[in-house]
């Protein structure tokens, strides 16, 4: 009997292969005629019944890792059984897309840390002791502390926390638009996270921009900068080592010997917080051997420019002409030899140069090119001096530099790793001068492409986030933007507007990302709470530390029971539907139920208006400007990942700019290597400089190298090492970090300090003992892993263990992270606010 | 190897067992990250059930020092021990200074044309069926675990709750359905070709037999709704091959490592001793499991 089912059904498909004239394996028909069994097997039949009685549906992961990854997820009797990849991606390359963590989520939506019901905290804070609630209880309770707190301290004391909206458009949108018809303050996350690379506002006044993954395929040869792609990229990793098998150089710069160096064709290594000084070198000596792309700098970016020698700002029209336009920026006419207005993509100015120019108010002054300024500052960056900075020997400099600038076209795909620090901004603005520098901005498989964060929504959610107040939406409903980073740290005295950005927050509802984890200075956080926080309410799915640490935890539903979302990435161009097709498990609901039912208990109810994702879903589509246009509803059900409208593809981003056919977004409409605002300059950073690190340098920290090597920095006798928590495979953050079959797989399944062997045989550290990593912000406990990739001088924790799972102290508890003033020259949210830069810390690591 | 010993192994049909097609792998070790999404698309699949905890059908180990099972290295009294952490050493190099070296090996079940674990079974529950695929009928099995100590490649597990020893059977249910295994199937590093060693015109025969041919792109049409992947130059070989089973599963060496420890992973320099080329050093060990 099973036999012959077998025969048949070999026999069927074979006759329908041969007809088809495609067969399987691209075999012959003689060898699939193989394909036949002779001995009865029972037990076959068993294996074959495993797939009996299964229905799909197709859902797409939300995690925050920009891979926004389909699921085909396979259920039977209304539990789920397995998935697989749907390789349904219309770009054959991006097949198939999904790691292991999408591979086991479905271990997350049947764990047994799952939270169940709504639940009012009755112990102390953290004790774990809980007393069930109904619905209808949990929300009459949530609104009435919400209305107390209003009341008692203002509106905006009531701080909602919803996390990359672009990972599921409705569901943590909703938080935005819960925000906006309450008028609550709204936390920030891009900036915050220290995900943002404010190298792109700065420098071309937009939030950023980075080449689709798939672009990798057109690059002749890549520099991988601060990103571990193979940990943390890992649905697009494979462009890197595709193009490396077709005889692209693939070239990895850290300090770490990581997965990504080990696959590579040549490992970089330099000091820790070092990579701007390198990048100059490289410019340096691009420079020097004539390989600089003279015709993109002189026409597209601020090259030309002239600045006053004076105040270090740049001329404008109205300094040399009464009537001249103090929005025109100047260029210098060799035949008239004056200051005449710029003209974009010119090739007349000169790019070098210095000249006295007759202002209109009589003085003279000293001009010169802004590109005349960045070569003096290369010259303080010649190889020898950057070997000396960065620990990378000369010869290694000059070839990496030859290479880079001898290839058309060259990438940069850098990543948190140069953007986690203090001086975050200065070594991005290096890293693309070193792009302008060779012309490889706004070409197909060129470009900067600093790869962190899922912040890009493919579509204008206006609509949806903030809702009309009148009919032409001339007015709307706004949340109150309290960056995360003073919520945690308290405000600053350099901070762009006190008055309007800070207020102590007494509420915290958190939508979706588990602040109490994964927060940098956990130390201060955990004060604000004791001492200011009044009520936490945590909307889960699993029981992450901040719901731990929640006065009422309210259960929602996992994405496999979210009936719909719409899902979107930087890293590729798809706009995807999300369906999830099992019924809620437990008392679960969708994060957008909850927000309506909170709201009409806020008497906001008509406002916020939506009850089910398929409504917002509309809205966002039918108002997503556009990108989005002829994407319907409709459309997306059918088709489920549909190409949004860009202007190239792969896309590239600035390719019409650098043609000539449209101007940057910035002042001076091209690429502002030179920033002239007052507090660039108080700081003496108008060009891309190396600053030693804020806090983990040996050297005079946050001083350019010249005085720095002069000076030791005192806290680094006390905490000789850099410490790092860092992105791991095996969570998305603290998402997947309890999942037991990753742990498994994850070394020992536990925290671990790793360090190589010299500073451990220093410590006298055992591996697999427990040790201690401290410094004076605080402490973490675990066990300790000899790995040599670690450098000298660096101990590294991969992050995102939840608080049960942390033996004592916290992996955060080690970072106090200061602010940069020159992020706080303007507040706009996620696009220019404070960038974390919780890597430029230091510790000292003992025997426990 | 050899065009004559390729067409004594996969040219015609097995000699021993009669299979007239042998399905293999060949893995571009140069484009593994180390993502274990095969492992886990596997597991899914095939091992979630009890007595199948520890137990991964297809694993991904770092080489030099992981290894899965572990054989008793770590605490020598505990059997348990071997299987409980599949990942130890993970990302773990050898070398000093800035020359480290180290690399992921994903290992499904060989399926060799030559298994040692087959003529090792006291019940004659093991066959090779007619598409080379290595399987043991679990009504026969009666958990000697003789094939467990038989197999060089350590690719059978006892499942305690069964009483019976299992092991990957290349996704054949799968393979009848029209579609790749699940390691192939879900690999995003896109770094496996499955197919038909003995058919001279399957991709995977060709790319195997012409190192050139992996990066040029090839129909996407061929092979089972599979992806297009680009597989690197050089030379292909098995791991292991020293142990003389004539392993199906092929691989693209790594480049980056030094090459006497290519000899040592994927030639005859181990001379088919059952140890592992690099131990762990005393001082990286972990202690206290």
């Amino acid at each position: 009997m099973t036999t012959s089912t077998r025969r048949s059904f070999i026999k069927g498909s074979l006759a329908a292969l041969v007809g088809a004239s495609v067969n399987p394996f691209g075999q012959t028909s003689a060898a699939l005629a193989a394909l036949v069994q002779t001995e009865a097997r029972p037990w076959e039949q068993q294996m074959r019944d495993k797939f009996l009685g299964e229905t799909k549906f197709r859902a797409v992961n939300m995690p925050n890792c920009t891979g926004s990854c389909g699921w085909n997820v396979f259920v039977k009797d209304g539990i789920v059984q397995r998935v697989e990849q749907p390789l349904d991606y219309p770009d054959d390359e991006y097949n198939p897309r999904g790691c292991m963590k999408g591979q086991t989520y479905v271990r997350r939506v049947y764990a047994a840390d799952r939270i169940k019901y709504p639940m009012r905290r009755v112990g102390a804070r953290g004790s774990g002791i809980w007393e069930r609630l109904s619905w209808d209880e949990a929300l009459d309770y949530v609104a009435s502390e919400m209305k107390r707190i209003s009341e008692k301290y203002g509106n905006d004391t009531v701080w909602i926390y919803p996390p990359v909206p672009a990972t599921g458009l409705v569901k943590q949108g909703g938080g935005f638009r819960f925000a906006s018809v309450n008028g609550f303050g709204i936390g920030t996350f891009y900036n915050w996270y220290g995900d943002l690379p404010l190298a792109h506002p700065m420098t071309w006044n937009v939030q950023t921009e980075e080449h689709e993954f798939r672009d990798v395929l057109n690059t002749k040869y890549a520099i991988i900068w601060g990103s571990d792609i193979f940990q943390t990229r890992m649905p697009d990793a494979h462009f890197f080592t595709d193009v490396r098998a077709k005889g692209v150089k693939l070239v990895y710069i850290a300090p770490y010997f990581d997965p990504t160096a080990s696959g590579v064709d040549e490992w970089v290594k330099l000091r820790p917080g070092t990579d701007a000084a390198l990048a100059l070198g490289l410019c340096h000596v691009v420079v020097k051997k004539g390989l600089a792309d003279e015709a993109h700098l002189r026409r597209t970016t601020s090259g030309p420019l002239l600045i006053r020698e004076d105040n270090s700002k740049y001329l404008k029209a109205s300094d040399v002409d009464p009537d001249g336009d103090p929005k025109t920026f100047m260029v210098y006419d060799s035949k008239s030899e004056a200051p005449v207005p710029d003209v974009y993509f010119s090739d007349e100015p000169p790019l070098t140069g210095s000249w006295s120019v007759k202002l209109a108010n009589g003085e003279t002054i000293t001009c010169s090119t802004s590109h005349t300024l960045f070569l003096k500052t290369l010259d303080e960056h010649d190889p020898e001096t950057v070997s000396e900075i960065t620990g990378v020997p000369v010869d290694v400099i000059e070839r990496i530099a030859v290479e880079y600038a001898s290839a058309d076209p060259a990438s940069i795909w850098s990543g948190t790793g140069i953007n986690h620090w203090y001086h975050g901004d200065l070594m991005g603005r290096a890293v693309i001068a070193l792009g302008c520098m060779t012309g490889n901005v706004g070409k197909q498989g060129g470009g900067v492409s600093p790869w962190a964060g899922q912040y890009r929504m493919r579509l204008n959610p206006t609509e949806y986030f903030f809702p009309k107040k009148n009919a032409d939406g001339s007015e709307r409903y706004r949340p109150v933007p309290l960056d995360t980073a003073y919520v945690v740290n308290g405000p600053t005295e350099t901070m762009a507007d006190k008055e309007k950005l800070w207020r102590q927050i007494r509420c915290i509802y958190a939508a979706g990302g588990n602040l109490f984890g994964q927060a940098s200075d956990q130390a201060q956080l955990a004060k604000t709470l004791d001492e200011e926080i009044e009520f936490i309410v945590s909307p889960e799915v699993q029981m992450s530390s901040t719901a731990q640490l929640a006065d009422v935890i309210l259960p929602v539903v996992s994405w496999y029971e979210l009936p719909m979302d719409i899902c979107t990435t930087p890293a590729h161009p798809y706009l995807q539907m999300h369906e999830g097709a099992l019924k809620p498990i437990y008392d679960a609901k969708p994060d957008i139920e909850i927000y309506y039912e909170l709201c009409k208990r806020l008497g906001t109810g008509d406002i916020f208006k939506f009850s089910k994702p398929e409504q917002a879903a509309d809205l966002l589509l039918k108002t997503g400007g556009p990108r989005v246009e002829g994407i319907t509803l409709e459309r997306l059900k059918k088709e489920r990942v549909i190409k949004v409208n860009l202007p190239t593809d792969p896309f590239a981003p600035f390719t019409e700019e650098v043609e000539g056919k449209k101007m940057f977004a910035t002042a001076s409409g091209r690429q502002e290597l030179y920033k002239d605002e007052d507090r660039f300059i108080e700081y003496g950073e108008q060009l891309p400089i190396h600053k030693e690190p804020h806090v983990a340098s040996p050297y005079g920290t946050s001083k350019v190298w010249s005085e720095a090597k002069k000076e030791r920095n005192p806290n680094m006798q006390a905490y000789p090492l850099v410490y790092h928590a860092r992105h791991t495979r095996w969570s998305v953050h603290s998402s997947w970090r309890t999942t037991d079959i990753l742990l498994k797989l994850d070394d020992i399944g536990q925290p671990l300090l790793e360090m190589n062997r010299e500073e451990a045989a220093k410590r006298d550290l055992v591996a697999g003992k427990y040790a201690i990593a401290y410094n004076q912000h605080g402490y973490i406990k675990a066990k300790v892993k000899i790995r040599d990739s670690v450098p000298t001088g660096a101990v590294l924790i991969y992050f995102g263990w939840q608080r049960q799972q942390i033996r004592e102290g916290h992996w955060n508890g080690l970072s106090r992270v200061d602010i940069n003033p020159i992020h706080e020259i303007y507040f706009k949210p996620n696009v220019w606010g404070p960038v974390s830069g919780h890597f430029d810390q230091i510790c000292e690591v003992k025997k426990a | 190897m050899s065009e004559e010993l390729w067409q004594k192994y996969y040219g015609q049909p097995n000699p021993k067992y009669g299979n007239r097609a042998q399905y293999g792998m060949l893995i571009d070790i140069n484009k593994c990250i180390g993502c274990h999404t095969c492992t886990m698309a596997c597991k899914n699949t095939w091992t979630s059930g009890s007595g199948q905890e520890d137990m991964f059908w297809n694993s991904v180990t770092t080489a030099p020092y992981g290894k899965y099972p572990r054989h008793g290295e770590e605490t020598a009294s505990h059997d348990e021990y071997d299987y409980r952490y599949p990942n130890l050493y993970q990302d773990t190099p050898k070398g000093t200074g800035p020359d480290l070296w180290q690399f992921y090996l994903a290992r499904p079940c060989n399926h060799c044309a030559n298994p040692a674990c087959l003529p090792a079974c006291p019940t004659r529950s093991i066959y090779k069926n007619d598409d080379g695929i290595v399987l043991i009928d679990q009504d026969d099995c009666k958990g000697f675990q003789y094939c467990v100590k038989a197999c060089p490649y350590d690719k059978i597990y006892y499942n305690a709750t069964t009483g019976k020893s299992e092991k990957c059977v290349f996704c054949f249910p799968l393979l009848e359905k029209g579609q790749e295994p699940q390691c192939v199937k879900s690999c995003t590093g896109k770094i496996r070709i499955f197919g038909n060693l003995m058919d001279p015109e399957s991709t995977i025969s060709k790319m195997i037999r012409d190192p050139s041919l992996g990066v040029q792109p090839y129909d996407p049409e061929v092979g089972l709704g599979a992806t297009h992947r680009t597989i690197s130059e050089g030379e292909r070989r098995q791991y292991r091959p020293d142990f003389g089973t004539i392993p199906s599963v092929w691989y693209v060496p790594p480049r980056n490592i030094p090459p006497e420890e290519v000899e040592k992973y994927f030639g005859y320099a181990m001379q088919g001793l059952i140890q592992e080329p690099n131990p762990v050093p005393e001082e990286v060990k972990m202690k206290d499991l």
